[in-house]
């Protein structure tokens, strides 16, 4: 026999408060809830005695910052993880604890000096309080995105990293501060988006292309983080000049586009801007007349046997990096000697310094004697004036009667003189002397005195903002950069490779490849075939930091703080 | 609560919900993924985040500020069922909007965390919201078969808190009734005449005394019945097998004498009221237990959340 519920009730009256009993299972219930509710609470004040700030840690810290993994205080300069100092409750907390959070934690007093106070949150509050909804809104988010930047961070960095505060974006321009009269210095604000922590227990990456890209590719974000500073330096001219900064260098320096403009793009082979020297208006202004086109000729003397080479002249210096300044008596008098009598083929006359040469001329006599003397073994005096005067006249025979047209000669039009419009073959065949002026700019004197020749102002670099060598490129053929050399008949004309040559093989990588080629190759051979292969492929590092420092050079605080007291800064 | 077609529009909005989010994410952080340029105000923040963080950009704390409301709104679910007559929406449509906003958290915590645990605080953070969010599915998949399941095992379901007080009921029926067979009680009466002593049954041929089927049911509910009722976890007990319970009161009835087969049944009606009491109880943890680990989880979530937020923010703006 079944029973229906109602006969259960009917039986099991008398319990019809069961609802007001604790059920064991809402006891349960309850007891967990109370437990874990209260843990939690307790563990997050109680987190000043017992926890370690690694806690909070969002990712392990790389290597390099791994001393600070529980001091967080030394990057997160105000920040506070302990609820019970926020709640203003700490004071209580050390009495029932017995001990001082601060001497465990040994919080530096510049950073608690920086805590907000409840008077700043109020005053913030209450700044935003009186705006309508709709700007409050807006209020609360720029608050938040000023609140938010790294300045505060960039503070404790730079705290250690001394003077990194500061991005020139074209470092080596500091440099060149003298002949700068704007430089583009920008604060470094926001260590940590180029160099971001808590990424990884490893050391710390360098920067990437992509940190440069944030700025770079964006020109409105450029043009808002420019900040040209003023110096009381000269501008280069207009044309581009050749100076040493006290180093001892030569170097070219572009006209700089004032104001200073710096172009957006988005990486070395797309929209970088070409370098200094490639503007077409740029000439190469050094003082000399050379023409490579015609040093390339067939009927050029040959040299040891050989027809001449780029390497005839262009000569490494001892560490391979850079070439020798062009000398001539290293590179040029083999050919352009300086003997301007056939009789007598050891006396030369001295290169260098104009005045030296008009001494000599006008001591020609004694400069005879001492030959006959030392090459001739020509004792006796009337001999000897004999063979002086014998050359003299025949000096004289050619043309130079006196001193002056001997100077002419030397000095400008060479020996037979040179016929406007006639065909050299060869310098020292059509003129036995062919004069200071074939090579030089030669300006004669006002008055009296030697002739003022130019200095030949040769550069000895010509990319003075990256650190390029030739040593890398050491596989590679001089043509293969420097291409337009054997067609060039002025010396004016740049002969330097253009930005978009260099991102044949600076560039991505095509194809399957994965890692950038490396440079192993030695037989000539394998060098130009690897030349073709990074032609081919590209791969090779094109990355900012390849040729650019980011950050400015350590006396560049004190051009900002000249310029600010100079009150020249510009926005 | 069962799943059904009112959940629908929830199920839609959570949906709609997440993919706006997720456009929102993509644009801000992953923009190249995104098929369409999208581009979302300034103050949204910069891309790519300055600090290398999702977190703890603008749209990264937007996300996680949603999340949090919907955590406090879900943690008022539990004052909402205390205060049934409020006027604030059925009691249904707030555990719909429970269900359906706390799944929307995933998205959202998703986004927050860029898909990234991040450190200890953060970790442990993770973990307490797992358990919530699991133990919140396994109580939303259990109410979907468990009533149903309850339905058909149990045909006189009682309310669950009066169980204790309705097995303590069982007990003392069955004490009355010993009292009522015990011989002590009454003027004495000749001994059985067949060897049915031992609490065994035996099938017998001859009409039964009353006397002795009386010290056979004495003898079956002493060390039978009672021990059962009493025992704590009856469906140890040969007894709180169903089939063979049926059997031994069957065979029980064989030994007794028909007039006395009404307190039989009786006392197979107390067992069966316990056994069924017993299956409740089980299913009744099955459905009600994963509350054990949700509620106070859940409220563990609220304070890491916060004590989260004021580190990250103390952190953020340092």
């Amino acid at each position: 026999m079944r029973r229906t519920a109602k006969q259960i009730a009917e039986k099991y009256k008398g319990n019809l408060d069961y609802f007001r009993k604790p059920h064991y299972l809402r006891r349960l219930r309850g007891w967990c809830f109370a437990l874990v509710a209260l843990g939690s609470i307790l563990a997050a004040l109680g987190f000043r005695y017992y926890g370690r700030q690694e806690f909070f840690n969002t990712g392990p810290l790389s290597s390099n910052h791994a001393q600070f993994a529980n001091r967080c205080e030394v990057c997160h300069d105000q920040a506070e993880p302990d609820l019970l100092k926020v709640l203003h409750l700490d004071a209580l907390g050390e009495r029932v604890h017995g001990f001082s959070s601060a001497s465990l934690k040994e919080l530096p007093g510049e950073a608690m000096r920086h805590l907000p106070t409840a008077g700043d949150v109020r005053a913030g509050a209450a700044a935003l309080a009186h705006l309508e909804p709709g700007k409050r809104v807006e209020g609360i988010a720029r608050k938040f995105l000023e609140d938010t930047t790294l300045s505060k961070m960039d503070r404790a960095c730079i705290t250690c990293h001394e003077a990194q505060r500061l991005h020139q974006p074209q470092s080596a321009a500091l440099g060149l501060r003298p002949v700068s009269r704007e430089l583009s210095l920008v604060h470094a604000a926001g260590c940590a988006s180029c160099h971001p922590e808590h990424t990884g227990p490893a050391a710390m990456k360098l920067p990437t292309s992509a940190s440069c890209q944030s700025c770079h590719a964006s020109a409105p974000e450029l043009k808002q983080n420019l900040l040209l500073v003023k110096t009381d330096g000269d501008a280069p001219a207009s044309a581009g000049e050749i100076r040493d900064l006290g180093d001892g260098v030569r170097r070219f320096l572009p006209p700089r586009q004032v104001p200073h403009q710096p172009a957006s793009f988005l990486s070395f082979e797309q929209g970088h801007p070409r370098f200094g020297y490639e503007s077409p208006h740029l000439r190469d202004p050094g003082a000399i007349r050379f023409n490579h086109w015609r040093h390339g000729q067939s009927d050029i003397p040959k040299v040891d046997g050989r027809a001449l080479d780029c390497a005839d002249c262009h000569k490494p210096g001892s560490d391979g990096a850079f070439y020798q300044p062009i000398n001539f008596e290293q590179h040029c008098v083999k050919c352009h000697s300086l003997h301007f009598d056939p009789d007598v083929p050891t006396l030369a006359i001295p290169h260098g310094d104009p005045e030296k040469v008009r001494a000599y001329l006008r001591s020609l006599a004694s400069q005879y004697a001492d030959y006959a003397l030392n090459n001739r073994n020509i004792t006796d005096r009337a001999e000897l004036k004999l063979f002086v005067n014998t050359q003299l006249e025949k000096l004289q025979a050619r043309g130079m009667n006196t001193v002056k047209e001997l100077e002419q000669r030397v000095f400008f039009t060479g020996d037979p003189p040179e016929v406007p419009g006639r065909v050299l073959t060869r310098s020292n065949k059509a003129q036995f002397f062919a004069g200071c002026a074939k090579c030089h700019e030669v300006e004669r004197a006002e008055i009296a005195g030697a002739p003022t020749i130019q200095p030949t102002n040769l550069a000895d670099r010509w990319l003075t903002r990256g650190p390029f060598t030739h040593l890398p490129h050491a596989h590679l053929a001089c043509l293969d950069c420097h291409g337009a050399a054997p067609g060039s008949k002025a010396t004016s004309d740049i002969l330097l490779p253009a930005q978009s040559s260099c991102t044949e093989c600076h560039r991505s990588l095509d194809g399957d490849r994965v890692e950038p080629l490396k440079i192993v190759a030695t037989a000539e051979g394998a060098r130009a075939e690897l030349a073709a292969k990074q032609r081919r492929e590209g791969g090779i590092a094109a990355d900012c930091q390849s040729c650019h420092r980011y950050h400015a050079p350590t006396d560049a605080d004190l051009v900002l703080e000249l310029a600010a007291q100079a009150k020249s800064l510009s926005p | 609560m069962i799943l059904d077609r009112r959940h629908l529009p929830w199920a839609f909005l959570v949906l709609f919900a997440t993919a706006v989010a997720a456009l929102f994410y993509l644009a801000n952080f992953h923009p190249k993924l995104l098929p369409i340029p999208f581009a979302l105000p300034p103050l949204l923040g910069p891309i790519p985040p300055v600090r290398n963080t999702v977190g703890g950009t603008p749209l990264g704390l937007i996300f996680g500020t949603l999340a949090f409301m919907i955590f406090l709104f879900a943690s008022a679910m539990g004052a909402r069922k205390k205060r049934r007559l409020w006027r604030i929406g059925s009691v249904q449509t707030w555990l719909r909007a429970h269900i359906w906003l706390s799944i929307l958290t995933i998205p959202l915590i998703l986004f927050h965390s860029g898909f990234a645990l991040g450190g200890p605080m953060t970790s442990t953070l993770a973990a307490v919201y797992a358990i919530v969010m699991a133990s919140g599915f396994f109580g939303l998949a259990m109410q979907q078969f468990m009533p149903r399941v309850m339905t058909e095992s149990l045909p006189r379901e009682v309310v669950f808190e009066q169980i204790p007080h309705i097995r303590t009921l069982l007990v003392d029926f069955a004490e009355k009734l010993k009292k009522q067979l015990d011989p002590a009680e009454k003027p004495a009466a000749k001994p059985p005449a067949t060897a049915a002593s031992e609490g065994a049954v035996a099938v017998i041929e001859a009409p039964l005394a009353v006397e002795d089927s009386q010290s056979v049911i004495l003898d079956f509910l002493s060390r039978e019945c009672l021990p059962y009722l009493k025992k704590g976890r009856g469906e140890q007990h040969r007894l709180g097998d169903q089939k063979l319970s049926d059997d031994i009161f069957r065979l029980l009835k064989l030994n007794t004498a028909e007039d006395l087969h009404g307190k039989v049944d009786e006392m197979q009606s107390w067992c069966d009221d316990r056994r069924l009491m017993d299956l409740q109880m089980r299913l009744h943890h099955w459905l009600h237990g994963w509350l054990i680990f949700h509620v106070p989880f859940s409220v563990a979530l609220l304070v890491l959340t916060l004590w989260h937020a004021w580190i990250a923010m103390t952190y953020l703006q340092s």
